[in-house]
Parts: structure tokens; sequence; C-alpha cells
């Protein structure tokens, strides 16, 4: 969280530079989610961009380490300590059968009526109403891994990952 | 009803109107009949259903839309029995088609067209939607009884800058619409024309440039594969190619990738002779051994199946670049080939995110090889992982190779590089003057030990920095490594030992201690303006502490503005440390002053 640069915090390691743009993207879609006015959206739905860009955000860092290898081991504890990604959300993405967990809150039985998970961790076939579901924690519409979530930036991404490919198609 | 007088009638009006989403009048039902009366009527003049025009030379006919005849008569209530004596002109299709059925009741002869005046109708097709929606709501909506599929817009381009609207419906029909004026029309008026030729060049000239680029490229890499073909010999040929190619690939690494390999694995097929590919195919078996190391399933797969994909195209001796350009390769792997290829080009990087990625290649078309979106996706993260590959490969070597160079200076480096994070001093590399001969433990340790220590500095804080060094580590019996240290220490406050460490500012402090034995707190002991002078330097870039340090807690602590300063260089320029606070308290308070 700190992105401030004091003459007290550590040198980010080498490598930061090439990221740091698209971390920097990141934060300032951060900042609009965050001053986004509640007009026209329920009281929920004002939280699910921040629960998206939060999952983005640690999936960029997620990939670039774990499945590209692109960045080193230090560089990316150094993101994690700094708050560029969340490593708890990273740990569930570790294991298998929560390789696109939306985030922490669906899976955390503590906070459904019958200790279950939430309604999106349901794998799209079982679900048969055919309507798309909008789960109320994180607007996540279906995040378990054999539903089919996109790579990068699942969660009913349609918008940002469609969007540049929509008008070719 | 016709809203402009002077206007030729409009046509009748299709009876059924579905609202389009688009909010327009969209063209009815294909299949409907028409019905209708028509748009106006011209008081006390042609009863219902006929309208008059022009002929081409100058005498006007009366047509009846509802029953398709033309008349050279001017009908009363009833009409004459259309003029047939003479052949009634064909009622330019201008304006008046017959709302039938397309195909079906044709007008009396509609042949071609006049250009320029009238919109026109391609003949035996509904005129478009009207102008006027209400017409064409009310007439003969309950007429038609059975139920025809609503035609709606699926696609609406822009014809650029202007507010017309290329407009393609669901049953295939397109015509133009404009936005402001709410016409729609099936045939474009001559600007219209004019635009939209204008447009039409734009993407032909845009696909063309891409064209030729994409051929620059082929006849680029097949330029560089026929070089290395003149050489004769068998078995070296190959390599060479590879490190040739090496050298050539602009992008991609100086390594030689499994992608880069099994590309000029196919398109070499064509180039070499028949006993040429036998040494190919050894070769390509030996990159299977090599995947099998490989963690990524998905590269290992595709490289198998391109290995058997070349084999089959040595038979077919296709050129590489013809599938490329024009037409679609039909081989999925040429494709995914092709496909990275393109990212490649276009400089995705590994770094990049699957949108930004997008943003990079989706003006070029080799993106279409790929048809499903999330095929798309997964050749983008292989591409990903190989290109991430690719680069740490090539600065291994880099490395490697500047190893190979100078040893001295690159061990040196490798110690900068671990503690030069730690601390702030990006210290200059010590002269090599030590060999590299010497690789026992001892020596080893020396050495570090002669890099860190200055003559201010403490066993403490040497263990503490180093002792996960392998160097430190290195010198068995602990205790040894201590002794050595203090040894090393005293040697240098004597004076006995001129210090390695970059850490030290060794002239000026040779000058001093061999005045003086010890370095701390002596009055005997002043500096020189010039160590003076650096140092103020160093306390300069500190300002910005001191007044942060001072707005929380009003006292400003040397302790604490000495720890971030007391790895640089300049902090020993200044020997004695009683002088060093000295200095500190002064331009602290100066620097506090002019705050206040």
């Amino acid at each position: 969280m700190p992105k401030i640069r004091s003459s007290r915090t550590k040198r980010a390691p080498e490598g930061f530079d090439e990221i740091e743009a698209t971390l920097l993207e990141f934060q300032q879609k951060m900042k609009d989610a965050e001053n986004d006015p509640h007009e026209g959206k329920r009281k929920v739905e004002a939280l699910w961009p921040i629960f998206r860009l939060h999952h983005q955000r640690s999936r960029y860092v997620y990939e670039l380490f774990y499945k590209r290898e692109a960045i080193s081991k230090e560089l990316y504890e150094y993101l994690l300590k700094q708050g560029y990604a969340d490593g708890n959300l990273i740990a569930k993405w570790k294991k298998s059968g929560y390789e696109k967990v939306c985030c922490l809150r669906c899976i955390q039985p503590k906070d459904t009526n019958f200790g279950t998970t939430c309604v999106c961790r349901v794998p799209r076939d079982k679900l048969e109403e055919g309507k798309v579901i909008e789960c109320i924690h994180c607007g996540c519409r279906g995040c378990s891994s054999g539903s089919g979530a996109g790579v990068a930036g699942s969660k009913g991404a349609v918008a940002a990952a469609g969007g540049g490919s929509s008008s070719k198609a | 009803m016709n809203p402009i007088p002077g206007r030729p009638p409009g046509p009748p009006h299709f009876s059924s109107h579905p609202g389009g989403p688009l909010g327009h009048p969209m063209p009815g039902p294909t299949g409907a009949a028409f019905a209708p009366p028509p748009p106006f009527h011209q008081p006390n003049w042609l009863p219902p259903g006929w309208t008059e025009h022009k002929a081409p030379d100058g005498m006007s006919y009366y047509y009846n839309a509802a029953s398709g005849q033309s008349s050279w008569i001017r009908p009363t209530m009833a009409l004459p029995a259309g003029a047939p004596g003479f052949a009634p002109p064909q009622p330019p299709p201008g304006v008046l088609q017959p709302m039938g059925p397309p195909m079906q009741q044709l007008p009396p002869g509609v042949p071609g067209y006049l250009v320029n005046q009238q919109p026109l109708y391609p003949p035996g097709v509904a005129p478009p939607p009207s102008t006027a929606p209400t017409t064409s709501n009310e007439t003969g909506k309950g007429k038609k009884g059975k139920k025809v599929k609503k035609e709606k817009a699926v696609k609406k381009t822009q014809v650029l800058e202007s507010p017309w609207f290329i407009v393609v419906t669901n049953l295939d029909n397109t015509f133009f619409f404009n936005k402001e004026t709410k016409v729609s029309i099936w045939a474009p008026t001559s600007e219209l024309e004019a635009v939209l030729a204008k447009m039409g060049q734009i993407e032909t000239d845009r696909l063309e440039a891409e064209q030729k680029a994409r051929y620059a490229e082929e006849q680029e890499r097949l330029q560089m594969l026929k070089r290395p073909n003149d050489d004769s010999t068998n078995g070296q040929d190959v390599t060479e190619k590879r490190s040739r190619n090496e050298t050539d690939a602009a992008n991609a690494g100086t390594e030689m990738t499994e992608d880069d390999v099994a590309w000029q694995l196919a398109a070499m097929e064509d180039m070499m002779d028949a006993d040429q590919d036998q040494d190919q195919h050894m070769q390509s078996q030996d990159e299977d051994d090599d995947d099998d190391d490989e963690d990524d399933e998905a590269v290992k797969e595709r490289l198998r199946m391109i290995q058997g994909s070349s084999a089959s195209l040595s038979q077919h001796s296709a050129p590489i670049s013809a599938s490329n350009l024009a037409i679609l390769p039909d081989n999925i792997q040429e494709r995914e080939m092709a496909f990275l290829d393109m990212m490649r080009d276009r400089g995705v990087t590994q770094f990049d995110t699957w949108e930004k990625a997008i943003a990079k290649i989706e003006r070029d078309p080799r993106m279409y090889l790929i048809p499903d979106k999330k095929d798309r996706q997964e050749l983008f993260e292989s591409f990903c992982v190989i290109r991430a590959r690719e680069i740490k490969e090539a600065k291994d070597k880099e490395t490697k190779g500047k190893e190979a160079k100078d040893k001295g200076g690159e061990r040196n480096k490798k110690d900068e590089d671990r503690h030069s994070r730690e601390s702030k001093s990006h210290s200059t590399s010590s002269p090599s003057s030590s060999s590299h001969s010497s690789s026992k433990p001892e020596d080893v340790y020396r050495r570090l030990v002669e890099e860190f220590t200055t003559k201010t500095s403490t066993w403490l804080d040497f263990m503490t920095k180093y002792r996960v060094d392998p160097k430190f580590l290195g010198l068995k019996p602990g205790s040894l490594r201590e002794s050595i240290f203090r040894q090393y220490l005293a040697d240098l406050k004597k004076g006995l030992v001129k210090p390695k460490s970059s850490h030290s500012y060794s002239p000026e402090r040779e000058k001093r201690s061999s005045s003086a034995s010890r370095s701390s707190s002596s009055k005997k002991y002043k500096a020189t303006q010039a160590e003076i002078d650096e140092f103020t330097s160093l306390l300069k870039e500190t300002k910005k502490d001191i007044l942060y340090e001072h707005k929380n807690s009003s006292s400003v602590e040397w302790r604490k503005i000495k720890k971030l300063i007391d790895r640089d260089r300049r902090y020993d320029a200044v020997g004695s440390s009683t002088e060093r606070e000295q200095l500190f308290r002064e331009y602290a308070d100066r620097v506090i002053q002019r705050r206040d």
C-alpha cells in the first residue's frame, strides 16, 4: 500500500521498472473505483469494482511470477510486502480447485447462512438456471475452475478482455 | 404522406413496421405483400393506387402500384386496361417500385435504372423503409396474416465522419441510413458514393500496406535462410543455420527457442535437398528430448505436432510465405506459429496483461488465424512463458560472457550486487589487483574482509552482514574468521595495510592514520577542508530527513540521521566522529533556521 517512497523505504529490486507502468495503471483504476459515485448502484454493487481490481492486480503479479516466471523471487516478495498483491489470495490460487477463486470472502463459510461457500463457487454446469449469477460479495459470475472463467480478470470480465476484440468479431 | 411536395411520390409503404432496435424505420418484412394506398392523394387527380411519372422521352405515364400496370392514359376511377397498345414505358424504378414481395411481382420490365436523380432501388427488392414511419404503420397492418420474421439491424458501421451509416440486417439486407435526416435508402447518392469510395480506398490501402509489410518480412526470412543454404556440408548446415539465425533474430534473445527451431524446420523443408532432410529429422528428435525436460506441456505438444507436420510439408514443398500471407493456412500449427510471430513483431512483452496484448495486436490481420478467443489467450500465455525464458537465457549468457572476459571484475560485481541494494553507496569496484588465482577459502574470506572493512567497521557488523555468505562460511573454523577480521582491522588502523575497501576514502586516511594511531575523537586530528566539504555534501542529502525529524520531534537526532548515511563513502571522509557530529549539528541548525 505505501507507494510513497522516502529515504527509509528500501529500493525496489531490479525488474520493477518494467512492471511499474502496469501497476500504476491498476492504482489509478482503483482510485477511480473508489471515488465513483454510488448513484444507480446497489449498496453492495458499489464495492464490486474494488474486489475486481484487487483480483486483477493480484492475478497479474501471480502470473508474472508463477506462470510466466518473468520476475525474480525477490521482486515478487517485495511486491507482496509493499501491498501490490494479496498474498493470501495468491495462496489460494496455488491450491487445486481454487485456481480462479474470485475473492477471499466467497470461500469463507462463516459468511453464509448455512456454512457453505458463495454461489459463485458453483460450477456452471451444475447451475442449471441459465440466468447469470452475480454474487453479492464481489459481483463474481462464476469462479470455479471448471466453469471457464477467463485467464486474466475473471468475474464477468466481458467488458475488459472483450472490449478490445469485440469490435473485430 | 409524402412530406416534401415536389418530390416524386414515395413508394407505397410496407404494411407492418416493426420497431427495430435502432429506432428507425426498418424495411418491412420482405415477404409481406404490399398493400397500401399511395402515399399521398394528389387532389382531383388520379384514382387511388395510381401515380404519375415522366418517361425518358418526356411524356408522362401512369402507374398503378397495386396492379402493377403502367399506362399512357390517365386513369379515371376505373382504370383503363393499361395501355397495352404501345408498350408503356417501364416505370423508372426510381421511385415507384411495386411493393411486392420481391422477385415475385416485378413491375413490367424493370430494367436498368437512372443513376443519378432518384434514389435507386435494385430491381426486385422492396424499397427501403420510408422516411415517414406513420404511414407505413397504419396501412395494411392487419392485411397479411402471415407471421414474418422481424427484420432487425445486425450491424451498423459509420461511414467516416458523415451522418451516414451502413446497416446490415439479420435478413441480409444492406442499406444506408442517415442519422440526421432519418433517411434510409438502398443505394447511395452520388456524394455518399464518393465518401464510400474513399472509405473503401482507405481500407484497401491499409490492407495492402499490411500485406506488403508482411510480404517483406517473409522475404527477409527467406533470404536469411537462403544465405546459409549456399554452404554445402550436410550436418553442419543445420547448426550453422541455427547459429546464424540466432544472431539474426531481432527480437528474441540470442538463444534459439523451440519456436524458432520449429519455424525454421518448417521453412527449411522447401529449401533443402532430400538427404538433408534426414539430418533435420535427427535434429528434431533431439528437440523432442529437450522438450521432455520442459515443464510447459503445451509447448511440447505443439512442437511435436509441428515436427510431424514439417515432415509432411517436405512432400508438398509449399513455401511458407504463401501460407502466411493471403490464404488461411489449414494447418493449425502453422497458424499458431504465425500468431506467435505476430506477437513477437508487435512487441508483446511478458509483462503485458492480456488487454494490453490485445491492444497491440488487434490491428494485425494475423490475429484472425486463431478464431477462438480462449485459444488466443492461451497462446498468449505460453508466448509469455517462452519470452521470459528467452530473456533469462539471454541474460545468463551475457553475464557468463562477461565473466569469461574479466573474472576479477566479475567477482566484484557479484559482491556489489549483493550488498549494493542494502547499502546506499554505489561503490565503484575496487581495482581487481587481487588475482583470481587463489581459491583457498581463507584467501577468499580475506578478500571479503578487505572489501568490507573500513576503519570504522566492527566485527559485529561484518558478521551479521555476511554470515550467510558462502565466502564467509567457506572458512571452516569459526574462530578463525573473527581473528582474521580483527587482525586486518588492526592493520588498517595502524596504516600497515592499504585498505582495499571501496568504502574507505583511502588517500586522505593514509595521511591521517600515519600521524595518529586511532581514528576516533582525537584533537590532533582535524579534517582537512576537502574532507569537510565532502561530508557536508553528504549532509545536504539528508536535509529532507532533518526537516522531517524536526517536524515530528523538534529535536533532530544525530543518531537517526547517522544511520541513513553511514554506509556512504563520504561519511568516512571526516575521520573523527565527534567532528562529524559537530558538523551535523551546525548543518541541522542552519537548515532549521532557514526553514523557520
